[in-house]
């Protein structure tokens, strides 16, 4: 277990190193190179933004000093200042990150309380109205543009029912609010938010659970069970979701760039004060350290939910908890 | 009717709402109006018989700037499908081909880029530019070619040991050919089935992009900045929500429902 | 004690019917042992996973038939009552060790549970040291220690053990181990058939064993059964079929071995050809394809199980014209 983990950590070396030249590479497509031809009428401002992006990174140096500079940045965690309100971005992002995370989490959470049992009830009843249905809900899903469902969210409860809040994550009266009626508040103003963001992956993780749980369903081990005289949701409960559950853990770990990048959405969408929104903000007025900084720490909470993904399955699986064959 | 045909053949079903949007957008011209002319006097217009869409704050025709925009969905689907599904199958074929360090290096750098949430580095690279069709076309291209190569590869790793390209090795024939003319056509199949999803794919993040104000840029019309102008009139206008949120929708399943019945035909399961 | 009679087994599809086990009858006495043996596909697993209605699908279902097993009809008893004998009065051995066992429990709980099922006799407290001198009874050496591992940490000769220790730990009526040695190296077989006898001396149990392989099914069985594409196509006595084996595909197996028997033949005669698949059965005797006796009438006509000399029964028109 602990050389697996191990292993585990010296395999992201690559990946780090790669991502830091890739980040590089993207700083490099900034424009503004005073040889480079312009539009006249962005001449003078890309001028202006690469001077003071040579300043940051250093870019008039050669290629290797530029590459250790921003290497000795990142790991620090030392993005710069913002262009527009001067702030360190490293303070700025922290400051969002808690609500990102509060909104992915909650709807990671529903993603998991919802689909996870229509999967498997649609295994369990294979082909029937259910799972026929469900399969529709599926397509769905995958074709809905979730900025526009987020729209008719909008519309519905907050003009025409008038009983949900539509934007930001808290209301013009919360300072008066006790504590019990802030959380209220903050859970009425996530709610929205919540919903578009686990949409998608509502669809998709029910979808997978369906597959895993057919496949598992179809497998010696389960019929041994019925073999056993054992009661149906011993066998549904025991016996299979023990095992097809493994898989999704793989897959909620690969879901969490999804995750992330869809923060962007529905956080510009809600007025949200969460990364994603920094992130939209800053590409909007074109931010060119906060861009850079939101990349970086996007793909770096990437990588942590893969590890912890990849943990969570090698401690949920005891072929490879136990390690190899002892017998 | 969607629900009927899916029910029976989804490949036929998406084939059939791929060809009606096709129409759609050749229709184009048929509303009598141009997508960018504005007549303030005809502003925000429920759907009659001069404009079967309505008209939009500007007043200008919701017919022909959803079927100009169903021009632009498309063809950013497919143009930049067209880029991932090139990089994917460079990439994947030397990979799977010539296997080692190369084969190595590579995939690291497909699981490199898989790190790299898709919107942010579209984004990012957005930012860098003037966002514009053409940009918005590359990036989503160049963002979404890994998943093809590694099918590619998977798929001439399993072929390149077979007699037929054993054979042609040994009459001489180059590698550039074997990879293009013997391996290459075989992984046609799940590259057809992965690039049919990806125009999806590809369609939702060009609208998302547009609604947002990054991507396609006004005047020229697009589902996702109609729905952007949708926004400021909430509930005032339901055609303007309405028209383009479904169209995108549309197009949407009709991809999936293709692209997931070409599965069942190209690749049957085990 | 068992008595199964003209079972069929069909898959129901929307466009067709495809038999997977036709017009099957035997029957088992107490303690006895049947060997069911065939090519794979020929039916052995159908009409095994039949007999509890472990059927893999739900569009396979008995079609027709009687599966009396001491006194009930099992074939038409309700799917609840069906799984209060599962495990418990009627248990199996399966093919695939490896994969047989829940990978993600260990085999304590396993075993746990059918005892909490089905031996209500046995304490709470005492249930551990009973798995442990269970699986101590089928040959695992260091039990205390096995209980705990999960599947993946035992051999695959270990884990047949186990399936058999979780089989007999209710003292079932009847066993039915289907093709429970052929995933092993030989040695283990050995040792596995082995201990299939003890079995059955210490405790009576009755045992139908499937098996591809016809020189491990004459070392064990009482009576036999021949299977082809559904079918029983030879039933005899073990030691009358070894002796004087009737049906064509019969002496077929008999020759895939190496040994005796191909030796006498004048020619090495080994069976050509595949199994057809259920639903593409040819017209006449299921076998004629194959057969190295055909004839006109085999292309016709599909043969009855007749009975011959000694209770053996033919399903061939080579002797049609020799029942008694």
């Amino acid at each position: 277990m602990l050389t697996y983990f191990l292993r585990r950590l010296f395999m992201l070396i690559p990946l780090l190193i790669g991502i830091s030249l890739i980040s590089f590479l993207v700083i490099h497509l900034a424009p503004g190179k005073p040889t480079d031809v312009q539009l006249q009428l962005n001449q003078k401002v890309s001028l202006q933004v690469r001077e003071r992006l040579e300043k940051l990174y250093g870019l008039d140096e050669p290629l290797p000093v530029q590459y250790a500079k921003w290497l000795s940045r990142l790991v620090r965690l030392d993005f710069g200042n913002s262009f527009i309100d001067n702030r360190p971005v490293m303070t700025m992002i922290s400051e969002r990150i808690p609500v990102t995370l509060t909104i992915n989490l909650f709807s990671l959470l529903l993603i998991l309380l919802i689909a996870v049992p229509i999967g498997v009830f649609s295994a369990v009843h294979e082909d029937t109205f259910f799972d026929r249905a469900m399969t529709v809900f599926v397509f769905i899903g995958f074709a809905m543009p979730t900025f526009w469902l987020a729209l008719l969210l909008m519309k519905f409860f907050g003009v025409t029912l008038h009983c949900l809040p539509v934007s930001g994550i808290r209301s013009i009266s919360f300072e008066y609010y006790s504590g019990w009626e802030k959380f209220i508040d903050y859970l009425r103003h996530l709610l929205l938010p919540v919903i578009i963001s686990a949409f998608t992956g509502l669809a998709g993780l029910s979808r997978y659970m369906r597959t895993s749980m057919i496949n598992v369903l179809h497998q010696d081990y389960i019929r041994t069970a019925k073999a056993k005289g054992l009661p149906q949701r011993r066998i549904y409960f025991r016996h299979a979701m023990s095992n097809a559950l493994l898989p999704v853990i793989t897959l909620l770990g690969l879901s969490v760039p999804g995750l992330i990048g869809g923060s962007v959405i529905a956080e510009s969408i809600f007025a949200i004060p969460g990364m994603g929104k920094l992130f939209y903000d800053a590409v909007m007025s074109r931010d060119y350290p906060v861009i850079m900084g939101v990349l970086v720490i996007g793909t770096l909470l990437t990588l942590v939910g893969n590890l912890a993904a990849d943990l969570a399955y090698s401690f949920a699986d005891p072929r490879i908890r136990t390690g190899e064959q002892s017998g | 009717m969607t629900k009927v045909f899916f029910k029976n053949k989804p490949a036929v079903a998406g084939a059939l709402i791929i060809l009606v949007m096709a129409l759609f957008a050749l229709s184009a011209p048929l509303s009598g109006y141009q997508p960018d002319e504005v007549d303030i006097g005809s502003y925000l217009l429920a759907p009659n018989a001069q404009h079967i869409m309505g008209t939009d704050l500007l007043g200008r025709d919701l017919f022909s700037r959803m079927a100009y925009g169903a021009r632009i969905s498309l063809l950013v689907g497919i143009v930049s499908v067209g880029i991932s599904v090139a990089i994917g199958i460079f990439f994947g074929a030397i990979a799977g081909y010539y296997g080692g360090k190369i084969d190595m290096l590579i995939m690291r750098f497909v699981d490199i880029m898989l790190c790299f949430p898709s919107i942010f580095l579209i984004l990012a690279l957005v930012a860098l530019f003037e966002p514009g069709i053409m940009i918005i076309m590359a990036v989503i291209g160049v963002t979404g070619w890994m998943g093809i190569s590694r099918l590619v590869r998977a798929e001439i790793l399993s072929l390149k040991e077979r007699e037929f390209v054993l054979a042609a090795r040994a009459c001489g024939v180059s590698n550039a050919r074997i990879i293009t003319r013997h391996l290459i056509p075989n992984a046609a199949g799940p590259v057809l089935v992965s690039a049919t999803l990806g125009v999806a794919a590809a369609i939702l993040v060009e609208s998302s992009l547009s609604f947002l104000g990054i991507g396609v840029q006004p005047p020229t019309p697009s589902w996702g900045n109609i729905l952007m102008d949708a926004k400021a009139s909430l509930g005032a206008a339901w055609w303007l929500t309405l028209f383009p949120g479904v169209a995108i929708f549309i197009t949407v399943l009709g991809y999936n429902l293709l692209g997931e019945g070409l599965r069942d035909i190209l690749l049957p399961r085990k | 004690m068992l008595e199964v009679k003209n079972l069929k087994t069909y898959f129901f599809y929307d466009d067709k019917i495809i038999p997977a086990v036709d017009e099957v009858s035997f029957s088992l006495e107490e303690g006895s042992i049947l060997g069911m043996v065939g090519e794979s596909g020929c039916g052995k697993t159908m009409t095994a996973l039949s007999i509890t209605r472990l059927l893999p699908s739900r569009n396979c279902k008995i079609a027709e038939g009687s599966i009396v097993f001491n006194g009930i009809d099992l074939a038409s008893l309700p799917e609840d009552e069906l799984r209060k004998k599962r495990g418990s009065e009627i248990s199996y051995v399966f093919q695939e060790p490896a994969t047989s066992l829940n990978p993600v429990l260990r085999i304590e709980e396993q075993m746990k549970e059918v005892i909490f099922l089905h031996r209500k006799d046995i304490a709470a407290a005492k249930r551990d040291a009973f798995i442990v001198e269970q699986l101590t009874e089928v040959g695992i050496r260091n039990a205390q220690k096995k209980v705990k591992c999960f599947p993946h940490q035992l051999s695959g000769g270990e884990k047949q053990r186990v399936m058999i220790a979780m089989a007999m730990v209710t003292r079932p009526k009847l066993l039915i181990a289907d093709e429970p040695t052929t995933a092993l190296d030989v040695t283990i077989q050995a040792q596995i058939i082995v201990l299939l006898q003890e079995l059955r001396q210490k405790f009576g149990v009755s045992i139908l064993f499937i098996s591809h392989d016809i020189n491990v099914i004459g070392e064990l069985a009482d009576c036999v059964a021949v299977m082809y594409a559904g079918q029983i196509v030879e039933y005899a006595k073990a030691e009358r079929l070894m002796r004087q084996p009737q049906h064509p595909y019969t002496q077929g197996l008999f020759e895939c071995l190496p040994g005796a028997w191909a030796v006498k033949r004048s020619r090495l005669n080994v069976l050509c050809g595949e199994v057809p698949k259920a639903g593409c059965f040819p017209q006449g005797c299921r076998f004629h394809p194959r057969c190295p006796k055909v004839f006109d009438r085999c292309r016709k006509e599909m043969p009855a199980l007749a009975r011959q000399k000694e209770n053996q029964e033919v399903r061939c028109w080579l002797y049609s014209g020799s029942e008694i």
